[in-house]
């Protein structure tokens, strides 16, 4: 009895200590955010201070930051989508066929660095004529999505209950209807988390909006370092401005998560 | 207005009617001023112009990746002590000197090539092609608190030794319960050498010397890594090898720091009361004189044609060029804070009579005289040769043997240089 408590003692204390530097960081940016550019020179810095809004409002103001916003939800959510379409298939293929070649060289395409793709890539959409366009963007961060969902995906569906397909093949299904009247259900909380991450990945990804967006299809990375200028950096308009990008990934991985905790705790060889 | 007739009638400004040309630049306040100018420039020629703009490290990538894939790239900014001769040889720089003295296309009464300052003019040249026409000229002066060197009737330093006598006698000491720092530099590795070159200068060393060997070893060479060192582990802020520019005008804007020795722009950060504690507290000097002299660089960004591009998009380029750095336009940006390019600007009754700093005006104007344009290496791979010499920096800042790492890094640019 005594020591289950202070076992669950020593699990908070090491929670809180694994949580504050994460938890630091983010305060940290928020406060930037909030500061006047006098205050964030600041030597100590401060840490009671009046509030300001102005950054907050300078960013949708002086920018076009809700465009960006769009571009790339739009960029990130499609990205996500055909990933997991394609993705999910593959992943139940290469785990049901121990098809492991084959995932040995999705996770090739997923280790080399992404600079090297970077100027064949250019060359080639520039031919295309599809430079600043969201088809580009959108194909390009497949390279991160894609690999990504079916490498987590695979041992998703490895831990689907193989007698529970073969149940279902007596019965006369075939193996696409297992995939997706068994596997599928069966491994919604791994799609989450792997969409969410995904949908993370691309969010952030920086290096391909940089070179293959344009005006018309600028992505929210990019555009915080506009704040950064020859001779000047904008760290209050930093720190709002990415304040305001974490937002929607915050929110939406916060609404994934009562799913997750859902999708554990409905496990179907429970009841 | 009279001028804009002239101008019209000179040459024909609507040769190239419905080309389109497109532009990187770099998010430099200079393309802030100019940018929303662009209709003026359109409605002017008929020339479609796509301005795109990145902060300076993804510019530079964007450049390098664009120009190496043929992308439809017509001109573009460059610091041509940075990037010159590696563009060169690649062939992305067009000659301009051919349409500066083309009567057709350019005004050449107007545009008046003589007005622009001979240093940086010289510094967008290569092998006698002129490949860019300079938007700004900067140099780095010392800006110190002038009301703190008042107050204590300390000297402002004009050779090396009083700069380190200024520095010790303000280091740690207590001002308005404040403990004040004796002076602020750049310290992070191969950000510090274009600040650090004025020393190198001034104490008689060279990156190179005149066989084009590594010279960075040499005994005048050493003393001037040894003073930078010395200056930033003794009188300097606390973890000087992570200064870059933006931490050390930041400790100079809090006010914590007696002197700051960096680029001249940045009096437009010391001078701003949304970003700075020092407004109105900062006089300005050039570089105190070493052994060598009083020796500091001059650079400017500049703006340049793309030599992949068409002739047509050349030119009406050009005629971009033409118009952005013309007198009216350089002076519009000076007068926004650019340090000008163009003599005329520095005299203009609308700058002289607003001028709030004098002294900046005549440290910069001196600096610019006697600037010298080759701040970098004179190498090919200027980034990779940056990070040999920034080491030498970062061991003199912690103290260690600096004969030995000039030493080693001097033979290892003998090995890796380009040219």
């Amino acid at each position: 009895m005594n020591k289950t408590k202070i076992y669950k003692i020593l699990f908070y204390i090491g929670m809180i200590i694994l949580i504050i530097p994460p938890i630091f960081v983010f305060a940290w940016m928020i406060m930037i955010g909030l500061k006047t550019g006098v205050q964030n020179i600041e030597y100590p810095p401060l840490f009671i201070f009046r509030p300001t809004l102005e950054n907050f409002k300078a960013v949708f103001q002086q920018h076009n930051f809700l465009k960006y916003l769009t571009n790339s939800f739009i960029i990130a959510t499609f990205a996500t989508l055909i990933s997991l379409f394609i993705g999910l298939p593959a992943a139940y293929s290469i785990a049901r066929y121990k098809q492991r070649n084959l995932s040995l060289g999705i996770l090739v395409a997923r280790m080399t660095p992404f600079v090297s793709y970077l100027l064949p890539w250019y060359i080639i959409f520039r031919k295309l004529n599809l430079i600043d366009t969201f088809t580009a963007l959108i194909t390009t961060h497949l390279i991160i999505t894609l690999p990504m969902i079916i490498w987590l995906m695979i041992a998703f569906f490895e831990g689907v209950p193989i007698e529970l397909e073969e149940a279902a093949l007596i019965d006369g299904c075939v193996r696409s209807e297992t995939f997706l009247r068994i596997a599928i259900p069966l491994s919604k909380n791994g799609i989450i988390t792997s969409a969410i991450i995904s949908f993370i990945f691309s969010w952030n990804q920086f290096l391909f909006s940089l070179i293959l967006s344009g005006p018309k299809t600028r992505t929210v990375p990019v555009a915080v370092y506009n704040f950064m200028s020859y001779g000047k950096i904008d760290w209050a308009g930093i720190g709002a401005a990415a304040t305001i990008i974490v937002f929607p990934v915050l929110v939406f991985a916060f609404f994934a998560k009562n799913k997750i905790v859902e999708g554990l705790t409905k496990g179907a060889l429970k009841g | 207005m009279f001028t804009t007739i002239v101008a019209l009638a000179d040459i024909n400004w609507r040769q190239f009617e419905g080309v389109e040309i497109r532009l990187l630049m770099n998010k430099h306040p200079f393309t802030t001023f100019i940018e929303p100018k662009l209709p003026e420039f359109e409605g002017k020629t008929g020339i479609k112009v796509t301005m795109e703009v990145y902060p300076e490290d993804q510019f530079r990538d964007k450049r390098l990746i664009e120009l190496n894939a043929g992308g439809k790239v017509d001109g573009y900014m460059i610091m041509p002590g940075q990037a010159k001769l590696h563009y060169w040889k690649a062939g992305w720089l067009a000659p301009l000197e051919g349409y500066m003295t083309d009567p057709d296309l350019t005004d050449i009464k107007e545009w008046d090539l003589g007005d622009f300052f001979a240093g940086p003019m010289k510094g967008a040249r290569i092998e006698g092609h002129q490949i860019g026409v300079v938007i700004n000229a900067e140099a780095s002066l010392l800006s110190y608190r002038k009301d703190l060197f008042e107050r204590f009737n300390v000297k402002v330093p004009e050779t090396m030794e009083e700069l380190e006598e200024a520095a010790k006698f303000f280091h740690k000491k207590v001002v308005d319960e404040k403990e004040m720092i004796g002076i602020t530099l750049r310290g992070k590795d191969a950000a510090a050498t274009s600040q650090f070159v004025d020393f190198l200068y001034s104490f008689g060393g060279s990156w190179t010397d005149e066989k084009g060997n590594a010279n960075i070893a040499s005994a005048e060479s050493v003393e001037a890594f040894k003073f930078y060192g010395k200056l930033l582990r003794e009188y300097g802020p606390k973890g000087a090898t992570m200064y870059h520019w933006a931490e050390s005008t930041s400790t100079f804007m809090d006010g914590t720091a007696a002197m700051i020795f960096d680029a001249n722009v940045f009096k437009s950060l010391y001078e701003n009361p949304k970003e700075s504690k020092v407004v109105g507290k900062v006089g300005y000097t050039t570089i105190p004189a070493g052994p060598g002299g009083k020796l500091p660089h001059v650079s400017n960004w500049s703006l340049a044609v793309s030599g992949a591009a068409t002739p047509e998009c050349q030119k009406a380029t050009w005629l971009f060029i033409q118009w952005a750095t013309s007198k009216e336009n350089v002076l519009g940006s000076f007068l926004s804070g650019v340090p000008a390019g163009r003599e005329s600007s520095w005299n203009d009754p609308a700058f002289v009579s607003t001028d709030k700093t004098p002294d900046w005006t005549k440290g910069s104007l001196d600096s610019f005289a006697i600037g010298q344009p080759q701040w970098n290496p004179p190498v090919l791979n200027v980034s990779e040769i940056r990070d040999i010499v920034g080491q030498v920096i970062v061991d003199s800042i912690e103290g260690k043997d600096v004969a030995n790492s000039a030493k080693a890094a001097a033979e290892l640019m003998n090995k890796k240089m380009e040219k």
